[in-house]
Protein backbone atom coordinates (compact mmCIF):
# COMPACT_ATOMS: atom_id res chain seq x y z
CA UNK A 1 0.00 0.00 0.00
CA UNK A 2 1.29 3.29 -0.52
CA UNK A 3 1.38 5.91 2.03
CA UNK A 4 -1.76 7.56 1.40
CA UNK A 5 -3.72 4.75 1.63
CA UNK A 6 -2.21 4.02 4.92
CA UNK A 7 -2.89 7.57 6.14
CA UNK A 8 -6.42 7.74 5.03
CA UNK A 9 -6.92 3.87 6.77
CA UNK A 10 -5.57 5.49 10.22
CA UNK A 11 -7.47 8.44 9.95
CA UNK A 12 -10.52 6.59 9.54
CA UNK A 13 -8.99 3.76 12.35
CA UNK A 14 -9.00 6.55 14.85
CA UNK A 15 -12.71 8.18 14.03
CA UNK A 16 -15.08 7.62 16.43
CA UNK A 17 -17.61 8.56 14.23
CA UNK A 18 -18.44 8.35 10.18
CA UNK A 19 -15.72 10.24 8.58
CA UNK A 20 -16.81 11.96 5.37
CA UNK A 21 -14.16 12.13 2.38
CA UNK A 22 -14.23 16.28 2.26
CA UNK A 23 -12.97 15.84 5.82
CA UNK A 24 -10.26 13.33 5.25
CA UNK A 25 -9.16 15.11 2.04
CA UNK A 26 -9.02 18.25 4.02
CA UNK A 27 -6.72 16.57 7.24
CA UNK A 28 -4.54 15.16 4.48
CA UNK A 29 -4.06 18.00 2.04
CA UNK A 30 -5.00 16.13 -0.69
CA UNK A 31 -8.09 16.00 -3.22
CA UNK A 32 -11.62 14.50 -2.50
CA UNK A 33 -11.08 12.47 -5.56
CA UNK A 34 -7.53 11.35 -4.61
CA UNK A 35 -9.40 10.10 -1.50
CA UNK A 36 -12.56 8.20 -2.98
CA UNK A 37 -9.72 6.40 -5.18
CA UNK A 38 -7.78 5.14 -2.68
CA UNK A 39 -11.07 4.03 -0.73
CA UNK A 40 -11.60 2.37 -3.11
CA UNK A 41 -8.99 0.01 -3.11
CA UNK A 42 -9.48 0.05 0.91
CA UNK A 43 -12.63 -1.41 0.51
CA UNK A 44 -11.39 -4.24 -1.62
CA UNK A 45 -8.49 -4.83 0.42
CA UNK A 46 -10.60 -5.11 3.12
CA UNK A 47 -13.54 -6.83 1.82
CA UNK A 48 -11.68 -10.55 1.57
CA UNK A 49 -8.84 -11.21 3.89
CA UNK A 50 -10.07 -8.74 6.92
CA UNK A 51 -12.34 -9.76 10.06
CA UNK A 52 -13.27 -5.81 9.40
CA UNK A 53 -15.09 -4.02 6.85
CA UNK A 54 -14.74 -0.73 5.19
CA UNK A 55 -18.14 0.75 5.05
CA UNK A 56 -19.55 4.30 3.88
CA UNK A 57 -22.33 5.09 6.57
CA UNK A 58 -24.42 8.01 7.31
CA UNK A 59 -22.41 9.87 4.47
CA UNK A 60 -18.96 9.10 6.21
CA UNK A 61 -16.61 5.89 6.21
CA UNK A 62 -15.95 3.64 9.24
CA UNK A 63 -14.57 0.51 9.67
CA UNK A 64 -16.61 -2.32 11.33
CA UNK A 65 -16.19 -5.85 12.06
CA UNK A 66 -18.28 -8.15 9.68
CA UNK A 67 -21.57 -9.86 10.67
CA UNK A 68 -19.97 -13.23 10.94
CA UNK A 69 -18.78 -12.49 13.47
CA UNK A 70 -21.52 -10.85 15.53
CA UNK A 71 -21.90 -13.97 17.97
CA UNK A 72 -18.20 -14.06 19.33
CA UNK A 73 -18.43 -10.16 19.65
CA UNK A 74 -21.73 -10.62 21.71
CA UNK A 75 -20.07 -12.40 24.27
CA UNK A 76 -17.66 -9.86 24.91
CA UNK A 77 -19.88 -6.95 24.57
CA UNK A 78 -23.24 -8.13 26.09
CA UNK A 79 -22.81 -6.40 29.88
CA UNK A 80 -22.77 -2.92 27.47
CA UNK A 81 -25.27 -3.00 25.66
CA UNK A 82 -28.17 -1.82 25.73
CA UNK A 83 -31.45 -3.22 23.71
CA UNK A 84 -33.97 -0.74 22.23
CA UNK A 85 -37.36 -2.27 21.14
CA UNK A 86 -38.35 -0.80 18.15
CA UNK A 87 -42.50 -1.68 17.33
CA UNK A 88 -43.13 -2.51 14.26
CA UNK A 89 -45.54 0.13 13.53
CA UNK A 90 -42.36 2.40 14.84
CA UNK A 91 -40.68 0.64 11.98
CA UNK A 92 -43.61 1.41 9.78
CA UNK A 93 -43.64 4.93 10.13
CA UNK A 94 -39.87 5.21 10.09
CA UNK A 95 -40.10 4.01 6.53
CA UNK A 96 -43.49 6.14 5.88
CA UNK A 97 -40.65 9.31 7.09
CA UNK A 98 -37.99 8.04 5.53
CA UNK A 99 -39.57 7.76 1.91
CA UNK A 100 -41.53 10.97 2.01
CA UNK A 101 -39.62 12.97 4.43
CA UNK A 102 -40.29 15.92 5.55
CA UNK A 103 -43.91 14.75 6.08
CA UNK A 104 -46.65 15.69 8.51
CA UNK A 105 -48.13 13.50 10.85
CA UNK A 106 -50.96 13.75 9.29
CA UNK A 107 -49.42 12.44 5.87
CA UNK A 108 -47.74 9.13 8.19
CA UNK A 109 -50.89 8.88 9.45
CA UNK A 110 -52.56 8.57 5.75
CA UNK A 111 -50.68 5.87 4.61
CA UNK A 112 -50.15 3.84 7.79
CA UNK A 113 -54.73 4.13 8.54
CA UNK A 114 -53.84 4.21 11.74
CA UNK A 115 -52.76 6.72 14.55
CA UNK A 116 -49.46 7.50 14.78
CA UNK A 117 -48.30 9.99 17.89
CA UNK A 118 -46.61 7.54 20.05
CA UNK A 119 -44.76 5.78 17.55
CA UNK A 120 -43.72 9.63 15.96
CA UNK A 121 -42.70 10.63 19.96
CA UNK A 122 -40.97 7.05 20.47
CA UNK A 123 -38.71 7.50 17.31
CA UNK A 124 -38.32 11.68 18.61
CA UNK A 125 -36.80 10.20 21.29
CA UNK A 126 -34.55 7.74 20.06
CA UNK A 127 -32.91 10.34 17.74
CA UNK A 128 -34.13 8.62 14.33
CA UNK A 129 -36.18 11.27 13.69
CA UNK A 130 -36.50 14.88 14.07
CA UNK A 131 -38.41 18.15 13.22
CA UNK A 132 -37.48 19.69 10.28
CA UNK A 133 -39.96 22.54 10.71
CA UNK A 134 -43.34 23.26 9.96
CA UNK A 135 -45.60 22.91 6.80
CA UNK A 136 -46.97 26.06 4.96
CA UNK A 137 -50.40 25.09 5.16
CA UNK A 138 -53.09 25.72 8.00
CA UNK A 139 -52.20 25.49 10.89
CA UNK A 140 -48.53 24.79 10.15
CA UNK A 141 -47.81 21.22 11.26
CA UNK A 142 -44.70 19.99 11.87
CA UNK A 143 -42.56 18.30 9.58
CA UNK A 144 -40.55 15.21 10.54
CA UNK A 145 -37.60 13.75 8.35
CA UNK A 146 -34.73 10.96 9.42
CA UNK A 147 -31.48 11.43 10.84
CA UNK A 148 -28.02 10.99 10.43
CA UNK A 149 -28.51 8.52 13.43
CA UNK A 150 -30.75 6.29 11.71
CA UNK A 151 -28.42 6.04 8.83
CA UNK A 152 -25.72 5.02 11.39
CA UNK A 153 -28.17 2.50 12.69
CA UNK A 154 -29.66 0.70 9.95
CA UNK A 155 -25.87 1.18 7.60
CA UNK A 156 -27.56 3.55 4.95
CA UNK A 157 -25.44 5.67 3.32
CA UNK A 158 -28.05 8.65 2.16
CA UNK A 159 -32.19 7.52 2.17
CA UNK A 160 -30.96 7.81 -1.83
CA UNK A 161 -29.91 4.23 -1.47
CA UNK A 162 -33.26 2.95 -0.47
CA UNK A 163 -35.00 1.52 -3.63
CA UNK A 164 -37.67 3.58 -5.38
CA UNK A 165 -41.20 2.87 -4.17
CA UNK A 166 -41.80 1.92 -7.27
CA UNK A 167 -39.75 -0.93 -7.51
CA UNK A 168 -40.97 -1.81 -4.02
CA UNK A 169 -44.75 -1.61 -5.46
CA UNK A 170 -43.76 -3.68 -8.24
CA UNK A 171 -42.30 -6.19 -6.47
CA UNK A 172 -45.76 -6.21 -4.65
CA UNK A 173 -47.03 -8.36 -1.61
CA UNK A 174 -50.19 -10.41 -2.27
CA UNK A 175 -49.46 -11.13 -5.37
CA UNK A 176 -48.20 -7.69 -7.09
CA UNK A 177 -49.72 -5.64 -9.25
CA UNK A 178 -51.81 -7.92 -11.79
CA UNK A 179 -54.06 -7.89 -8.16
CA UNK A 180 -54.64 -4.57 -7.87
CA UNK A 181 -55.12 -2.66 -10.53
CA UNK A 182 -56.81 0.77 -10.88
CA UNK A 183 -57.82 0.71 -7.72
CA UNK A 184 -59.22 -2.47 -8.19
CA UNK A 185 -58.90 -5.67 -6.72
CA UNK A 186 -59.54 -8.88 -8.78
CA UNK B 1 -24.12 0.66 23.65
CA UNK B 2 -27.44 1.21 21.65
CA UNK B 3 -28.61 -1.88 19.42
CA UNK B 4 -31.82 -1.61 17.99
CA UNK B 5 -34.33 -4.62 17.69
CA UNK B 6 -37.53 -4.82 16.08
CA UNK B 7 -40.60 -7.00 18.01
CA UNK B 8 -41.59 -8.90 14.90
CA UNK B 9 -44.68 -10.14 16.69
CA UNK B 10 -46.28 -7.30 16.44
CA UNK B 11 -48.93 -5.62 14.12
CA UNK B 12 -47.81 -2.24 12.41
CA UNK B 13 -51.49 -1.53 11.92
CA UNK B 14 -54.83 -2.45 10.48
CA UNK B 15 -53.68 -2.44 7.22
CA UNK B 16 -50.63 -4.60 8.22
CA UNK B 17 -52.87 -7.22 9.74
CA UNK B 18 -55.22 -7.34 6.54
CA UNK B 19 -52.09 -7.62 4.25
CA UNK B 20 -50.68 -10.39 6.75
CA UNK B 21 -54.62 -12.32 6.70
CA UNK B 22 -54.39 -12.13 2.57
CA UNK B 23 -51.22 -13.86 2.77
CA UNK B 24 -51.36 -16.63 5.10
CA UNK B 25 -54.93 -17.22 3.87
CA UNK B 26 -53.74 -16.99 0.01
CA UNK B 27 -56.77 -15.14 -0.60
CA UNK B 28 -57.28 -11.30 -1.74
CA UNK B 29 -58.32 -8.88 0.41
CA UNK B 30 -61.78 -8.46 -0.39
CA UNK B 31 -62.43 -12.18 0.78
CA UNK B 32 -61.23 -12.07 4.47
CA UNK B 33 -64.29 -12.93 6.85
CA UNK B 34 -64.44 -9.59 8.74
CA UNK B 35 -65.22 -12.46 11.63
CA UNK B 36 -61.72 -13.83 10.98
CA UNK B 37 -60.51 -10.23 11.08
CA UNK B 38 -61.76 -9.50 14.35
CA UNK B 39 -60.92 -12.41 16.18
CA UNK B 40 -57.19 -12.10 14.88
CA UNK B 41 -57.27 -8.31 15.82
CA UNK B 42 -58.63 -9.16 19.45
CA UNK B 43 -56.42 -11.98 19.96
CA UNK B 44 -53.21 -9.28 18.93
CA UNK B 45 -54.54 -6.71 21.37
CA UNK B 46 -54.73 -9.66 24.55
CA UNK B 47 -51.04 -10.13 24.08
CA UNK B 48 -50.35 -6.53 24.66
CA UNK B 49 -50.05 -5.00 27.69
CA UNK B 50 -51.97 -1.41 26.57
CA UNK B 51 -53.34 -0.22 23.60
CA UNK B 52 -54.58 3.02 22.86
CA UNK B 53 -58.45 3.24 22.17
CA UNK B 54 -57.75 5.77 19.06
CA UNK B 55 -55.76 2.59 16.91
CA UNK B 56 -58.46 0.61 18.17
CA UNK B 57 -60.75 3.19 16.64
CA UNK B 58 -58.62 2.75 12.92
CA UNK B 59 -58.89 -0.53 13.24
CA UNK B 60 -62.64 -0.53 13.57
CA UNK B 61 -62.51 2.29 10.25
CA UNK B 62 -60.37 -0.15 8.33
CA UNK B 63 -63.02 -3.06 9.14
CA UNK B 64 -65.93 -0.97 8.31
CA UNK B 65 -64.12 -0.18 4.90
CA UNK B 66 -64.12 -3.50 4.00
CA UNK B 67 -67.89 -4.29 5.14
CA UNK B 68 -68.64 -1.49 2.85
CA UNK B 69 -66.54 -2.73 -0.09
CA UNK B 70 -67.94 -6.05 -0.03
CA UNK B 71 -71.47 -5.08 0.09
CA UNK B 72 -70.81 -2.24 -3.43
CA UNK B 73 -69.85 -5.96 -4.70
CA UNK B 74 -73.24 -7.73 -3.42
CA UNK B 75 -74.89 -5.36 -4.72
CA UNK B 76 -73.20 -4.50 -7.90
CA UNK B 77 -71.21 -1.76 -9.62
CA UNK B 78 -73.46 0.47 -11.83
CA UNK B 79 -74.13 4.26 -10.91
CA UNK B 80 -76.24 4.94 -8.96
CA UNK B 81 -77.50 8.50 -7.61
CA UNK B 82 -78.38 7.18 -4.38
CA UNK B 83 -76.00 9.23 -1.86
CA UNK B 84 -75.07 6.09 0.49
CA UNK B 85 -73.82 4.41 -2.80
CA UNK B 86 -71.21 7.56 -2.75
CA UNK B 87 -70.72 6.84 0.54
CA UNK B 88 -69.54 3.02 -0.21
CA UNK B 89 -67.16 4.97 -3.52
CA UNK B 90 -65.50 6.92 -1.05
CA UNK B 91 -64.90 3.73 1.17
CA UNK B 92 -62.74 2.25 -1.17
CA UNK B 93 -59.96 0.45 0.67
CA UNK B 94 -58.10 -0.35 -2.31
CA UNK B 95 -56.48 2.60 -2.74
CA UNK B 96 -55.09 2.39 0.71
CA UNK B 97 -53.99 -0.75 0.01
CA UNK B 98 -52.09 0.41 -2.77
CA UNK B 99 -50.69 3.24 -1.34
CA UNK B 100 -50.16 1.36 1.71
CA UNK B 101 -48.30 -2.35 0.15
CA UNK B 102 -44.71 -0.75 -0.49
CA UNK B 103 -43.93 0.44 2.85
CA UNK B 104 -45.25 -2.86 4.19
CA UNK B 105 -42.10 -4.00 1.49
CA UNK B 106 -39.83 -1.06 2.61
CA UNK B 107 -40.22 -2.25 6.62
CA UNK B 108 -39.29 -5.86 5.84
CA UNK B 109 -36.03 -4.27 3.69
CA UNK B 110 -35.49 -1.95 6.78
CA UNK B 111 -35.66 -4.73 9.22
CA UNK B 112 -32.98 -6.24 6.92
CA UNK B 113 -30.81 -3.81 7.07
CA UNK B 114 -31.13 -3.52 10.90
CA UNK B 115 -30.13 -6.93 10.88
CA UNK B 116 -27.21 -7.20 9.13
CA UNK B 117 -25.59 -3.97 10.39
CA UNK B 118 -26.98 -4.43 14.06
CA UNK B 119 -24.31 -7.67 13.77
CA UNK B 120 -21.58 -5.40 12.75
CA UNK B 121 -19.23 -3.59 15.46
CA UNK B 122 -17.41 -0.58 15.43
CA UNK B 123 -14.59 0.39 17.49
CA UNK B 124 -15.51 1.56 20.98
CA UNK B 125 -18.47 -0.79 20.79
CA UNK B 126 -17.15 -3.91 23.00
CA UNK B 127 -15.71 -2.58 26.29
CA UNK B 128 -16.83 0.62 25.94
CA UNK B 129 -18.07 1.47 29.99
CA UNK B 130 -20.25 4.38 30.57
CA UNK B 131 -18.66 7.73 31.27
CA UNK B 132 -18.48 8.30 35.50
CA UNK B 133 -17.90 11.50 36.66
CA UNK B 134 -15.84 11.56 40.30
CA UNK B 135 -18.41 13.30 42.17
CA UNK B 136 -15.36 15.93 42.80
CA UNK B 137 -15.64 16.33 38.72
CA UNK B 138 -18.78 17.02 39.07
CA UNK B 139 -18.54 19.30 41.74
CA UNK B 140 -15.52 21.02 39.63
CA UNK B 141 -17.36 21.32 36.26
CA UNK B 142 -19.94 23.15 37.76
CA UNK B 143 -18.15 25.19 40.30
CA UNK B 144 -16.27 26.25 36.63
CA UNK B 145 -19.07 26.93 35.07
CA UNK B 146 -20.58 29.25 37.61
CA UNK B 147 -17.22 30.82 37.66
CA UNK B 148 -16.64 31.49 33.95
CA UNK B 149 -20.10 32.64 33.83
CA UNK B 150 -19.38 35.56 36.51
CA UNK B 151 -16.18 35.93 34.82
CA UNK B 152 -18.45 36.64 31.33
CA UNK B 153 -20.31 39.11 32.92
CA UNK B 154 -17.65 40.52 34.98
CA UNK B 155 -15.76 41.21 31.29
CA UNK B 156 -19.10 42.39 29.87
CA UNK B 157 -19.84 44.86 32.77
CA UNK B 158 -16.27 46.16 33.35
CA UNK B 159 -15.06 45.39 29.74
CA UNK B 160 -11.28 44.36 30.69
CA UNK B 161 -10.05 41.00 29.64
CA UNK B 162 -8.87 38.27 32.66
CA UNK B 163 -7.13 35.34 32.34
CA UNK B 164 -9.02 32.03 32.76
CA UNK B 165 -5.99 30.66 33.58
CA UNK B 166 -6.13 31.74 37.30
CA UNK B 167 -9.62 30.50 37.81
CA UNK B 168 -8.97 27.25 36.46
CA UNK B 169 -5.86 26.83 38.77
CA UNK B 170 -7.51 28.33 42.02
CA UNK B 171 -10.23 25.62 41.72
CA UNK B 172 -7.91 22.73 40.86
CA UNK B 173 -8.44 21.21 44.18
CA UNK B 174 -11.88 21.12 44.96
CA UNK B 175 -11.72 17.55 44.55
CA UNK B 176 -10.19 17.35 47.88
CA UNK B 177 -11.94 19.87 49.77
CA UNK B 178 -14.79 17.28 49.27
CA UNK B 179 -13.36 14.42 50.69
CA UNK B 180 -11.72 16.25 53.24
CA UNK B 181 -15.72 17.60 53.93
CA UNK B 182 -16.27 13.50 54.06
CA UNK B 183 -13.64 13.09 56.76
CA UNK B 184 -15.29 15.89 58.78
CA UNK B 185 -18.93 14.56 58.21
CA UNK B 186 -17.80 10.92 59.43
CA UNK B 187 -16.08 12.10 62.40
CA UNK B 188 -18.84 14.40 63.21
CA UNK B 189 -21.10 11.53 63.07
CA UNK B 190 -19.25 8.92 64.60
CA UNK B 191 -19.15 11.58 68.00
CA UNK B 192 -22.57 11.54 68.27
CA UNK B 193 -25.04 8.40 67.94
CA UNK B 194 -27.47 10.58 65.47
CA UNK B 195 -27.18 13.90 63.70
CA UNK B 196 -30.22 16.05 61.76
CA UNK B 197 -29.43 17.89 58.56
CA UNK B 198 -29.54 21.49 61.08
CA UNK B 199 -27.06 20.13 63.30
CA UNK B 200 -24.64 19.72 60.39
CA UNK B 201 -25.24 22.86 58.94
CA UNK B 202 -24.68 24.50 62.41
CA UNK B 203 -21.31 22.82 62.54
CA UNK B 204 -20.35 22.99 59.11
CA UNK B 205 -21.73 26.60 58.35
CA UNK B 206 -24.62 27.73 56.28
CA UNK B 207 -22.92 29.71 53.64
CA UNK B 208 -24.26 28.83 50.20
CA UNK B 209 -20.64 26.88 48.71
CA UNK B 210 -20.49 25.14 51.83
CA UNK B 211 -23.74 23.68 51.76
CA UNK B 212 -24.00 22.56 48.53
CA UNK B 213 -19.64 21.12 49.50
CA UNK B 214 -21.76 19.05 52.39
CA UNK B 215 -25.16 18.29 50.43
CA UNK B 216 -22.44 16.27 48.06
CA UNK B 217 -20.26 14.94 50.94
CA UNK B 218 -23.75 13.34 52.28
CA UNK B 219 -24.32 11.90 49.03
CA UNK B 220 -21.21 10.12 48.42
CA UNK B 221 -21.62 8.64 51.79
CA UNK B 222 -25.04 7.71 51.28
CA UNK B 223 -24.04 5.76 47.59
CA UNK B 224 -21.08 4.57 49.37
CA UNK B 225 -23.22 3.10 51.67
CA UNK B 226 -21.40 4.58 55.06
CA UNK B 227 -24.36 6.59 56.34
CA UNK B 228 -28.55 5.97 56.37
CA UNK B 229 -30.97 8.72 56.83
CA UNK B 230 -34.46 9.04 57.93
CA UNK B 231 -37.28 10.79 59.81
CA UNK B 232 -38.93 9.92 62.68
CA UNK B 233 -42.10 11.17 61.73
CA UNK B 234 -43.84 12.09 58.50
CA UNK B 235 -42.24 15.49 57.99
CA UNK B 236 -39.79 15.86 60.23
CA UNK B 237 -36.26 16.66 59.91
CA UNK B 238 -33.45 14.20 58.37
CA UNK B 239 -31.23 12.57 60.56
CA UNK B 240 -28.23 10.87 59.76
CA UNK B 241 -25.82 8.27 61.62
CA UNK B 242 -22.76 6.34 60.50
CA UNK B 243 -23.67 2.59 59.98
CA UNK B 244 -19.85 1.43 59.03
Amino acid sequence: MDRLLKEIEAVIFVSVNPISERKIANILGVSVKEVKKCLDKLVLHYADHHAIELLKVAGGWQFYTKPEFADLLKKVSDENEVKIKLSKAAMEALAVIAYNQPVTRTEIEEIRGVRSERVIETLLKYGLIKTAGRKKTAGGPLLYRTTDKFLEVFGINSVDELPDLSELEAEGLIGGDEDIDEGKIK
Amino acid sequence: MEKFVVEQESFAGPLDLLLHLAETKKIDVLSISIVRLVESYLEYLSQLNSFNIDEVGDFLEIAVKLILMKLRFILGDEESEDESAEDINECDITEDIKRYTPYRKAVKLLIEKLDVHSRRYKRGDVNQKELILEVGDIYLLGVLWYKRLSLKRFRAKNKTQLSEDALLRSYIYEKEDIQEYINRLKAFMSEHKEVSLKNILTEFGNKKMVVVVVFIALLELLRKGFCVFYRKQGADEIYFKLVC
